[in-house]
């Protein structure tokens, strides 16, 4: 079940071709980034929510929330009636993620590979292995 | 006490290695869990290594949690021997303040307690994390899981899986709005999943040609 469209961020054009055109942003990034870049992509009544916590960055501009009505949110994981649905959903919707088994020895180089950004999608830890 | 194995961190800068946990003797309302996967969490990496400063040694990380229960107290009323079991980053929460009443207890006004790194309200002392053979919590904090899907793929969907749903649910994304994912990590192909299922027309965003290349064998590429 993959995503429909792509966009390349540090392609000028491809950039542009999305300005003012999500209903909503899910930013999932813990490295610093700047918001007001993608803030730019939000359409009128827009919203991105952030998942990922990066340390302190560029300060969001509040100008570009206020000349669209724009949202910048945050949100932290669920409560415990929220995951029972989503994971009744996922069982519904057959939906599961892309993991790599590891052994429990592996771990160490496993966070390595990680912060490498060297892992499609998550590392899970076979506990057979301990 | 119980004693099980696990995998800890000593220090912020030392690799995980073998240490034995002793947990706490069941109570009336714990369910037990044999362990059999345990998903890798970057939360998990950056407790190991103190980058938030909040970490409590010996550090047991892991709160993306599926096994089999192997024993559940007189007064476990939702599990039952032998079912499949999860915990996700939450093992208990004040349960008295509105959020809490609520089923928000992510936000309980009064501190959850994390499944790892966390202190047992009951004065119990530290939670250790699901690198270990098995764990135990109070059954309103240990989720049902399906016998219908591969169970190690289920267990992201604990941490990174509900991290991604719940803000999905709680903007109410529908069919025919334009959602964009910025990260194509752990949390972000779970994002694509959940947004494509609920109707969305969704896009990935990425800085780099890696990411893109990168993002080739598993997105729909559609190039503008």
């Amino acid at each position: 079940m993959g995503a429909h469209k792509f966009v390349l961020t540090s392609n000028e054009e491809q950039v542009k071709s999305v300005a003012g055109y999500f209903d909503f942003i899910l930013d999932t990034v813990s490295a610093v980034h700047d918001y007001n870049f993608y803030l730019g992509m939000l359409k009128t009544n827009g919203n991105m929510v952030c998942v990922g916590a990066p340390p302190p960055g560029e300060p969001v501009i509040p100008f570009n929330l206020i000349f669209q009505r724009r949202s910048l949110s945050g949100s932290l994981i669920g409560g415990l009636p929220e995951t029972q649905e989503m994971l009744d959903y996922g069982a519904e919707h057959n939906i599961v993620s892309d993991v790599e088994i590891i052994a429990m020895k592996d771990i160490n180089e496993a966070y390595e590979r990680m912060l490498k950004g060297d892992v499609r999608y998550r590392f899970v830890i076979d506990m057979a292995t301990l | 006490m119980a004693s099980t194995k696990s995998y800890a961190a000593q220090d912020a800068t030392a690799p995980l290695t073998p240490w034995t946990i002793n947990r706490r003797d069941p109570k009336p309302h714990d369910v037990q869990i044999d362990i059999k996967y345990c998903g890798v969490c970057y939360s998990d990496l950056h407790f190991a290594r103190n980058d938030w400063g909040m970490s409590v040694y010996p550090l047991v990380p892991g709160h993306e949690i599926v096994g089999v229960v192997t024993a559940v107290g007189d007064h476990v009323k939702k599990f039952k021997v032998g079912d499949l079991a999860g915990i996700g980053c939450l093992v208990d929460s004040c349960r008295d303040c509105d959020n809490c009443k609520e089923g928000l207890e992510q936000y309980c006004s009064n501190g959850w307690v994390g499944t790892y790194g966390g202190m047992e309200k009951d004065g119990s002392g530290a939670t250790y994390g699901g690198y270990s053979k098995s764990i135990l919590a109070h059954e309103d904090f240990v989720l049902h899981i399906s016998d219908k899907q591969p169970l190690e793929a289920v267990a992201p969907l604990l941490c990174a899986g509900i991290t991604t749903y719940s803000p999905l649910r709680h903007w109410k994304v529908s069919k025919g709005q334009r959602v964009g994912i910025l990260g194509l990590g752990g949390l972000g192909h779970m994002g694509v999943t959940f947004a494509v299922s609920m109707g969305a027309e969704v896009t990935m965003l990425s800085h780099t040609a890696a990411k893109e290349s990168d993002a080739k064998d598993w997105v729909l590429i559609n190039l503008f």
